[in-house]
């Protein structure tokens, strides 16, 4: 969850000005980055007939396992799987998993965003385009740019709190230079000695009425997490 | 009296929840089609169908489940269980006992790995066993014990047994009898449930496999002896990305004791396919998918190569559409489909699926359905 569980992370450190897009996006990534963790929330997809509602459990350990269980809505049974290399889904109807090179999407917000996706460097170009104030909090403005045909967004612009790294809005962009979805974080929490995005809102800006709204109930941080939980039996069962 | 029965039966209601902790999940499609065979006249026809599925909650460690299905049209009901499991897992080893969904091999349409149901036709299912209006287009359940060792995080290996459960029948002969009477005036031949060779240890399939990873590509082989057909059925599968996610399967059916390979080549099956998924700007996908299936020395030159081509468009995440069909080369024998899925509501959605089969020996079937189902 790119948008919705990593990024979103406080770390309270000293603010270093002459910090280069590429620290900045490096600290992000490093910060929303944990031993592992558990959440448990749920998305909600807006169209234009009303709402749809998943409920999900997260699991990661390190920056390449996670697994997401979906446990209500259409989704109820079916569970994600990422390695560094594949994406694994199951669907509970089946009885089979299936693997997935490419992304596949729940509404605004594609699987590999809510299974992790941390290393932006590698697959983005960055630049700092100056800094700015969102809710009387100081950012900075990053633009990042694809380097690879593989990651959902062209172009994204990131908006990053100076103090904590927390990622408090994102607008990304088609190819052409068009803006497609904003992302704004509506709730930080403190969860130890971390700041966490709680709640965050994906807006479509190509259509009325849509939207992808992402709530987590509760998390925890650097828990013990068996590997077993990350392996195809797991998924299986 | 009734104190000690009213609070028997409040600990009763206390200790309930504990102990049966239930998901329910149902699903209700109403279905009607529009069919024209040749220049006939256009026949419709419409049908209720569903399911209702019961699922464990709250142990981690064991599951189970319990699914009913339903067929309603006219005055006619079905009613099946399609799915009756218990799954169960210790340190080592899990554990499914019951009728589950099982899948061996790799492939949406065309699966030569699937050598435990190659014997089965999917209900509603056309030549090769593909539904193409259905979500899962090869969707069968079998009554099994399984048990799975995992080694590794992509490393397991696989014991099954399969008790038979063909509707299996043979010819026998039934008394008759005369009004009053207890003394057989003779008998006839019917056709009757074969419960003897069902439960035969010898008409019984059993086998197992191994999958692991090594290089990012998923290997696969295992075996099936089937007892009631006295055949051995080894499989093989890769599956991998190449620039395209593909897989690649092979599987044959031996008779007992005729190894030679002029005696089983005529049942060596060959699958494969390719899978690409483009992400169109605006949140839009388009995904493509060609499967084959090659039974290179099989009798009817004619049944040698089946095709599957796919195109899926999802232009936004409420209506998908999609082209598929199955198609003979060597006969140009067409059956295929163009379907749309419209998801509004939660849990509700409307699709419409028009379906055309050719074949060079019959008339041109054309058919219309509008399916609407609501998951709740």
């Amino acid at each position: 969850m790119k948008k919705i569980l990593f990024i979103l992370l406080f770390i309270p450190c000293t603010l270093i000005f002459s910090q280069s897009a590429d620290d900045i996006v490096r600290k992000v990534d490093e910060n929303s980055t944990y031993k592992s963790y558990r959440a448990e929330g749920k998305v909600v997809v807006e169209g234009s007939y009303g709402k749809r509602t998943s409920e999900f459990i997260a699991y990661a350990k390190g920056v390449d396992n996670s697994l997401i269980e979906f446990i209500s809505g259409e989704e109820e049974g079916q569970k994600i799987f990422k390695t560094s290399d594949d994406l694994y889904i199951k669907y509970p109807y089946a009885e089979d998993i299936q693997r997935l090179s490419r992304k596949k999407t729940l509404g605004a917000v594609s699987y590999d965003e809510m299974s992790g996706e941390r290393d932006t460097l590698k697959n983005y170009k960055t630049k700092l385009l100056g800094r700015e104030t969102i809710d009387g909090r100081d950012v900075y403005k990053i633009e990042l740019i694809a380097k690879t045909s593989k990651v959902a967004h062209y172009k994204q612009e990131l908006f990053v709190d100076s103090e904590n790294f927390v990622v408090l809005k994102v607008l990304y962009y088609s190819k052409s230079g068009k803006l497609t979805k904003e992302m704004v974080t509506k709730e930080v929490k403190k969860i130890g000695d971390k700041f966490i995005g709680t709640r965050s809102l994906i807006t479509d800006k190509l259509k009325a009425n849509n939207s992808t709204e992402s709530i987590l109930f509760s998390i925890e941080l650097d828990i013990p997490l068996d590997d077993k939980i990350f392996s195809l039996d797991e998924l299986a069962w | 009296m009734v104190r000690k029965i009213t609070l028997i039966f409040l600990i009763a209601s206390i200790g309930i929840p504990l102990f049966s902790d239930v998901n329910i999940s149902a699903s209700l499609s109403g279905l009607v089609t529009a069919n024209r065979v040749g220049d006939s006249d256009i026949t419709a026809s419409s049908l209720a169908k569903g399911y209702l599925s019961l699922n464990s909650s709250g142990l981690n460690d064991v599951k189970s489940q319990l699914t009913l299905d339903f067929t309603s049209m006219k005055n006619l009901g079905i009613l099946s269980i399609s799915k009756a499991w218990i799954k169960f897992r210790f340190p080592l080893f899990r554990v499914t006992l019951g009728k589950n969904r099982i899948t061996w091999g790799e492939g949406a349409a065309f699966n030569a790995g699937d050598v435990i149901f190659d014997d089965y036709s999917a209900p509603g299912a056309g030549e090769e066993g593909v539904d193409l209006t259905a979500e899962e287009l090869r969707s069968m359940n079998r009554t099994l014990a399984q048990l799975i060792v995992p080694f590794g995080r992509f490393t397991y290996g696989e014991l099954i047994f399969l008790p038979y459960d063909f509707p299996l029948y043979i010819e026998a002969p039934v008394p008759y009898y005369e009004l009053d009477s207890s003394k057989p005036l003779g008998y006839s031949l019917t056709t009757i449930p074969d419960y003897k060779t069902a439960l035969d240890l010898t008409q019984q399939s059993y086998g197992g496999r191994f999958v692991t990873k090594a290089g990012g590509i998923k290997l696969e082989s295992g075996y099936i002896y089937n007892g009631y057909t006295k055949m051995h059925k080894p499989y093989i599968s890769f599956d991998g990305t190449l620039g395209v996610d593909y897989h690649l399967s092979t599987s044959a059916s031996i008779e007992n004791e005729k190894y030679e390979f002029e005696n089983w080549k005529e049942s060596l099956k060959i699958s494969a396919g390719v899978f690409y998924l483009f992400n169109l700007e605006e949140d839009r996908s388009l995904t493509l998918r060609v499967e084959a299936l090659v039974k290179p020395f099989t009798e009817s030159e004619k049944s040698r190569i089946f095709l599957y081509p796919e195109i899926s468009l999802v232009p936004n995440d409420e209506i998908a559409l999609f082209l598929r069909g199955i198609i003979n080369p060597l006969d140009l024998d067409i059956n295929s489909t163009l379907g749309m899925n419209w998801k509004t509501y939660q849990g509700f959605s409307i699709g419409t699926f028009f379906n055309l089969k050719y074949k060079e020996s019959e008339e041109l079937d054309l058919s219309l359905t509008v399916a609407v189902t609501h998951k709740f």
